[in-house]
């Protein structure tokens, strides 16, 4: 028992000395606790809607944003646990591990300490941000602290528990990033159902749903009136206590399924690599043998340009349909949205308002599939090939760079144009069969493209702009969050790019500048230094006509 | 075919990968590069493939400035790095496809054939529909060959082309490359000094950057003869020699150390003058 609990430590101990030394821990707390920290101090950073009169130190304002800050987190929570669970695989240690002393059970359990410690570690900046924003903005330390101190116990801590154990979990099961991801993007969706039952009848099962807990508190304050907004404490309700209760048991419930049965998985999967490489493996012929085989065909013609940047465009937009992924991603955004147009048909909308609202569907619910999609697949983009390792192949290929950088973007647009289409197609069809009326083509053509193919695009294109030149991976998916949660505060609305003069920016400026920037700043071969970069840079924009060849 | 000229590269904090390196393969041969982990073969055939610039030095491929023109030298360069993958979900005849065309297949039907040829070539015709994660180690490295071979490169940089591969398919491999050499320059990095024994008319040791030896194997071979002698000792006597003597290789046979001695004269009477191997000029050279 002695020896298991020390190899169980030792697990724990070696996970938190490598994520301590890994720059993002940092940026993690960073992201929490200047975000935290701008809103208590009455900056622009808004993380409570309606919030009208009531002071951001207020206590029902900590309360609400640090429920916002926690679901916001959940990209790092899936992060961490991805990184955690899913990254000795990725490096091959695990078979490393396997033949040790550890046993898989103890190496699991080991694995889901150190990642519920990191999250705890992590998720304090949330309060401590709040407090030290509260205190900038005029507040009281105390009473700061005794404002933050029941939504963190009662709330982040709880939530960050059990969604980690799920995720953990989930990922140990399956091994796959993508079931972590898919698992995550479903939390949201319960916690977006239920946030918007809270002022409907019957709501009360429903909030149980909210994994963040939002819900149930933004239930049990609905009627109050700002003064008590201002002064009143964090109400803790039935409901509130039984949702945690029952995400806690649910995440020790996956969390201890995944410990016991992971490693059987584990062992399954490594009889069934070996058996498939004996049944794939081909009897061997003379046909390599010297003389034996004609010589090596050779080219005849020159590749234009378009034929290039087409072969490229094929090429990224076959790799992306085919992931798993972005399979999944692209049927639950699809799902989620046609879900939504079902409940607002079918809660009286007006048959002559179908095309209306089937456009406001998806700008209203896509938008957040779409957005991480956009940001997840730009990325992609810039590092799946150094990922799986084919970078070198495609990086010595007689193509222009220009002619490569573009037709990769033109592949990702496609693909990510047909999921938009997919989910057009979703809403639309769902809107006309729960409804019995059809859909006025222009309008839904028209909104279709200027509320989710444009802004989708725009933001795709200044993400991958932003891998480019950042050419850090989850560094440059971060900016990209920060980036869109700034952009949003300013525009002083939750929607991108939904109107018209939106559109018009994306067309006008976005679009090129996020290409021309991309084109700039790819790296082929080595990254080589900034210098390097900055050479190569300036190298490819004194012959930018070159680009079109 | 291959001309590099003082190449040199350095990384931050003074440390230099390669130092005034240069290299000469001509079409018909197969330049092997050897040295121990860090010595910077990997490095000198990044930089020969054009994935890298070197801080000083030239490369020509095919007669093109590969460093000026980096774009057009590709045209004739087929390359196979030590570690590669590719997209697990698609297949050797999507890939392959892809790379011919590329390479500059752009009729269809041109294209077609030099897929095919190149897959039965490779004995990868049968999985040519299979998704590469359902591949077996060897089916992808011999996959990632075909891709380097696709438009008949004139210039053929390897590295570690055998790693992965059982003895019969690295016999195959290694007739493929003769084969090839004989139209083509190949440059072919290798921890085996076996491969350059059996394949490279030239081959090159690298040392920390530097270069120690270069060469065809038989002339370096040559030059450490009538200097190399063996003894079969105890460990006790061993510890004695090698105190005194240039000791470049010792391993344990049957319990006493057969040990190599570079020297003028042979360190005692134990010891009998052996026909130096290109191991011995290795062990030589880097110890």
């Amino acid at each position: 028992m002695h020896a298991s609990l020390q190899r169980v430590r030792s697990v724990v101990r070696l996970e938190l000395l490598t994520q301590r030394r890994e720059p993002l821990t940092a940026l993690y707390m960073l992201v929490f606790f200047l975000l935290a920290a701008a809103f208590a101090a009455a900056g622009p950073v808004e993380l409570v809607r309606d919030r009208g009169s009531v002071p951001p130190d207020a206590a029902w304002s900590l309360m609400l944003a640090s429920t916002a800050l926690t679901a916001f987190g959940q990209v790092i929570t899936t992060m961490v646990a991805a990184t955690v669970v899913l990254r000795d695989r990725a490096d091959r240690v695990d078979e490393l591990l396997r033949v040790t002393l550890l046993r898989p059970r103890e190496y699991l359990t080991g694995k889901l300490f150190a990642a519920l410690g990191l999250l705890c570690l992590i998720y304090t900046a949330i309060p401590a941000g709040l407090v030290c924003g509260a205190v900038i903005g005029g507040g009281k330390a105390w009473h700061a602290v005794l404002a933050v101190a029941p939504p963190f116990l009662i709330v982040v801590l709880p939530t960050m528990l059990a969604v980690g154990a799920i995720q953990f979990g989930l990922g140990a099961l399956s091994g796959r990033l993508w079931v972590i991801v898919g698992q995550g993007l479903l939390l949201i969706w319960l916690w977006s159902s239920a946030v918007n039952a809270v002022p409907h009848a019957g709501g009360d099962l429903l909030v149980l749903l909210d994994p963040f807990a939002s819900a149930p508190l933004l239930r049990a304050s609905a009627t109050w009136t700002d003064a008590q907004r201002t002064t009143l404490a964090m109400p803790v309700t039935a409901a509130l206590v039984f949702n945690r209760v029952l995400w806690l048991l649910l995440g020790t419930a996956v969390a201890g399924i995944a410990v016991v049965r992971a490693p059987n998985a584990a062992r399954a999967g490594r009889r069934g690599a070996g058996s498939a490489d004996d049944v794939l493996e081909l009897p061997t012929s003379a046909a390599t043998s010297t003389g034996a085989s004609p010589p090596l065909a050779s080219p005849t013609l020159t590749l234009p340009a378009w034929r290039a940047v087409l072969a490229w465009a094929v090429h990224v937009t076959r790799w992306m349909v085919r992931d798993t992924g972005w399979r999944v991603l692209a049927v639950l955004g699809t799902l989620n949205v046609a879900v939504h147009v079902a409940l607002d048909v079918t809660r009286g909308m007006a048959p002559a308002a179908l095309s209306t609202l089937v456009v406001s569907a998806l700008e209203q619910h896509a938008r957040l599939f779409l957005i991480l999609l956009a940001t997840i697949y730009a990325g992609e983009v810039v590092w799946r090939e150094r990922e799986d390792r084919s970078a070198a192949f495609l990086d010595v290929l007689p193509t222009h760079d220009g002619d490569a950088v573009i037709g990769r973007i033109v592949g990702v647009v496609a693909a990510q144009g047909t999921l938009v289409m997919m989910m057009g197609a979703a809403v639309t069809a769902t809107g006309m069969l729960f409804s019995g009326s059809p859909v006025a083509p222009g309008i839904l053509v028209g909104g279709l493209f200027a509320t989710a193919l444009v802004p989708f695009i725009a933001w795709m294109l200044v993400a991958l702009a932003v891998h480019v030149v950042v050419q850090q991976k989850v560094a440059a998916h971060l900016v990209c969050i920060v980036g869109w949660v700034v952009v949003v505060r300013i525009q002083g609305s939750v929607t991108v790019g939904a109107g018209s003069a939106d559109m018009a920016w994306g067309v006008v400026v976005v679009l090129p500048a996020a290409m021309f920037i991309a084109w700039l700043g790819w790296v082929r071969g080595e990254r080589g230094s900034l210098a390097d970069r900055w050479r190569e840079a300036r190298r490819r924009a004194s012959s930018p006509f070159a680009l079109g060849r | 075919m291959v001309a590099a000229r003082g190449i040199t590269v350095a990384y931050p904090g003074g440390v230099r990968a390669l130092d005034d390196v240069s290299v000469d393969v001509p079409r018909g041969a197969v330049f092997g590069l050897l040295g121990p982990n860090g010595a910077g073969k990997s490095t000198l055939l990044r930089v020969l493939a054009t994935l890298q610039r070197p801080d000083a030095g030239s490369v020509t491929l095919a007669g093109i400035d590969a460093l000026a023109d980096p774009e057009r030298a590709r045209a004739h360069l087929g390359f196979l790095p030590q570690e590669f993958g590719f997209p697990p979900a698609l297949t050797p005849l999507e890939l392959l496809d892809h790379f011919a065309l590329l390479k500059g297949f752009a009729r269809a039907s041109e294209r077609r054939e030099a897929v095919q040829a190149m897959l039965e070539r490779l004995n990868l015709w049968g999985v040519r529909s299979r998704a590469v994660k359902a591949l077996s180690g060897g089916m992808k490295q011999r996959l990632g060959l075909a891709v380097a071979l696709i438009a008949a490169p004139d210039v053929l940089i390897v590295d570690e082309p055998t790693v992965a591969l059982d003895p019969a398919e690295r016999h195959r491999v290694h007739d493929l490359l003769m084969e090839l050499a004989e139209t083509r320059a190949v440059v072919l990095s290798t921890h085996l000094v076996s491969d350059v024994e059996a394949l490279c008319h030239a081959t090159m040791i690298l040392h920390r950057g530097r270069v120690v030896r270069v060469g065809a194997p038989q002339a370096l071979c040559a030059a450490l003869r009538s200097r190399v002698f063996r003894a079969q000792l105890s460990r006790t006597d061993a510890a004695g020699v090698r105190a005194a003597h240039r000791v470049v290789r010792e391993f344990l046979v049957a319990g006493s150390i057969q040990m190599t001695v570079i020297a003028d004269v042979p360190p005692d009477a134990r010891f009998t003058a052996a026909e130096p191997t290109l191991d011995d000029v290795y062990a030589e050279a880097t110890s």
